[in-house]
């Protein structure tokens, strides 16, 4: 009898230890496996594989295209994938359970919100929703906005509807956020308001972050960690830092020389102003040169050139 | 969480509902006064004629108040939520699908039905004060069908709003249009007292109350969401 409780109990904690351990080790908030789609018949992804740990502010970046809103459709449960899997805390991404739904905060491209609602209602109405409601988030940014509660949304600019939803998202206290192009529609100010809120929010607490932004430059304050799509599906992901670090770019005279192709260790090659061409590549200067020596183009002044992140994006993804 | 999604319909609806509550509220005033008139202007025995016999009404004014009010309602409700991909935010909401739309329709159909239900008590007592039970009874069933097309023409719009393919909106525009004409074509007094006709009408206005949960369900994963 003594023995039978005891190993009762020595069971449950046993139990529970487990079920901490399996919690813990549940770092993927986001996995994708295998991951295709396509419309009618133009394939956008092949078998995209990508995880995405708690904690983790992830930029998701590529040319108009090549599947950022696929992706971002499939992630946000609004697009069932054709094949393959994607996991949002381990539930299907089309299917999220109720409460699933409370730890995960999006943002839809032009800052969706139900406009007829004033800040006051539309407080009152996704308070309702969300356990970990907290006040003071919302409060705070709306202070700053400076408009009455009686302010109907419908009547703000896109700047002050982007702040009416970033305080929504942020006081429902979500576990992940995936934000759909954030930038678009906000002036200068708007934005830097809007990415310096977003920066301490991901940071505390461990916050996943899944973003796409066509202002690179954002991307810089904001991520950890890029996700690079081309055209075909291609994906490659890797640090911010390793991406600034590593990815160079070369200048080559042009002077009567064949345009240099892409392949090895050469990247991508864009014509540039004044008949130069800017050589794209994550290899060193020497090898760059090699491989233009193996393809019977002369490397002579071929020289680096320091760029922005939004030049060793276009550089990487090419220019249309 | 369903007390706030029922106050967002009401948010919604509720400058549309007062104007068309004071348009039933006019429509009955004038039903009123139309019979109060026609016993004025008639012998009350061929007036009683007119009514038993000929099946005529005071109240032709409620033949189209219903299903226009019905369109305007629906407008007013969905469209807020139907542009703009709107209706991802309430996709995302932690409620299924099937609650927040279960909602939405049973606040948009109450207050239908409360329109209705009004007319059809400004009817029936301005009728019972002038004429016997069996008139009273004939011209409540000749203006159910009047306020059950109000109910079609709110479920039709909702569901050709839904509708994510301007295919499936020209097929869905027939079977409203279908359904409401049902219930708007001249019928034999008493016709509509039918338990034939009672089920058929019933069964047009169910079969309508599913197909918005199957058109946001069609929408739901296409990734366009309106």
């Amino acid at each position: 009898m003594l023995w039978s409780r005891h190993f009762h109990l020595t069971f449950k904690m046993k139990l529970i230890i487990a079920l901490d351990y399996r919690n813990a080790m549940q770092e993927h908030v986001i996995e994708i496996r295998g991951l295709r789609h396509s419309y009618d018949g133009r394939v956008i992804h092949k078998g995209l594989d990508l995880d995405v740990e708690r904690g983790r502010v992830v930029g998701l970046l590529g040319k108009n295209g090549v599947g950022k809103t696929t992706l971002i459709n499939i992630l946000m449960g609004f697009l069932r994938p054709a094949a393959g899997r994607c996991l949002v805390f381990g539930e299907p991404s089309h299917g999220l359970s109720p409460a699933t739904k409370t730890r995960v905060g999006l943002l839809f491209e032009g800052h969706l919100a139900y406009d007829f609602m004033t800040i006051d209602q539309i407080e009152r109405f996704y308070s309702r929703f969300y356990p970990r409601w907290n006040t003071g988030r919302f409060r705070d940014l709306m202070a700053r906005l400076g408009l009455p509660g009686s302010h109907r949304i419908r009547h703000m600019s896109e700047g002050q509807r982007s702040q009416v939803v970033l305080g929504l998202i942020f006081a429902q206290e979500p576990d992940l956020l995936i934000l759909d192009d954030y930038a678009m529609g906000l002036d200068a100010g708007y934005r830097r308001l809007f990415v310096d809120y977003l920066a301490d929010f991901a940071r505390e607490g461990g916050r996943t972050v899944f973003l796409t932004s066509h202002v690179i430059e954002d991307m810089e304050r904001l991520v950890d960690e890029l996700v690079l799509l081309r055209a075909g599906g291609e994906a490659r992901r890797m640090p911010l830092a390793a991406f600034r670090d590593d990815f160079r770019c070369y200048v080559l005279p042009g002077a009567g020389r064949e345009a240099p192709r892409a392949g090895g260790a050469i990247h991508n090659v864009e014509r540039a102003a004044g008949g130069r061409y800017e050589i794209f590549s994550f290899a060193e200067a020497a090898e760059v040169a090699k491989a233009l020596a193996a393809a019977g183009v002369s490397p002579e002044g071929l020289a680096p050139q320091a760029m922005s992140l939004e030049d060793a994006f276009v550089g990487y993804t090419g220019r249309y | 969480m369903t007390r706030a999604l029922f106050w967002k319909e009401w948010l919604k609806v509720r400058a549309a509902f007062v104007a068309l509550a004071a348009a039933h509220a006019a429509a009955g005033v004038w039903a009123v006064v139309a019979l109060r008139a026609a016993f004025a202007a008639e012998h009350p025995e061929s007036v009683w004629y007119q009514a038993a016999v000929l099946g005529n009404v005071s109240f032709d004014i409620l033949r189209h108040l219903p299903w226009a009010g019905g369109l305007a309602l629906a407008c007013a409700q969905h469209l807020p939520e139907t542009r703009g991909k709107r209706l991802r935010l309430t996709l995302h909401l932690p409620v299924t699908m099937q609650r927040a739309l279960s909602c939405s329709l049973a606040l948009g159909l109450g207050l239908c039905a409360c329109l209705a239900a009004w007319d059809l008590a400004v009817v029936g007592l301005s009728a019972a004060a002038r004429f016997p039970r069996e008139i009273v009874t004939a011209q409540l069933a000749a203006l159910a069908p009047w306020e059950a097309a109000g109910l079609a023409a709110y479920l039709g719009a909702t569901s050709l709003l839904f509708e994510p393919t301007t295919a499936g909106r020209a097929q869905l525009l027939l079977v409203a249009a279908g359904v409401a004409a049902v219930f708007l074509l001249p019928a034999a007094p008493g016709a509509w007292g039918h338990p034939g006709a009672l089920t058929l009408g019933l069964t047009l206005l169910a079969a309508l109350t599913a197909v918005p949960f199957l058109a946001v369900s069609r929408q739901r994963l296409t990734g366009k969401n309106q």
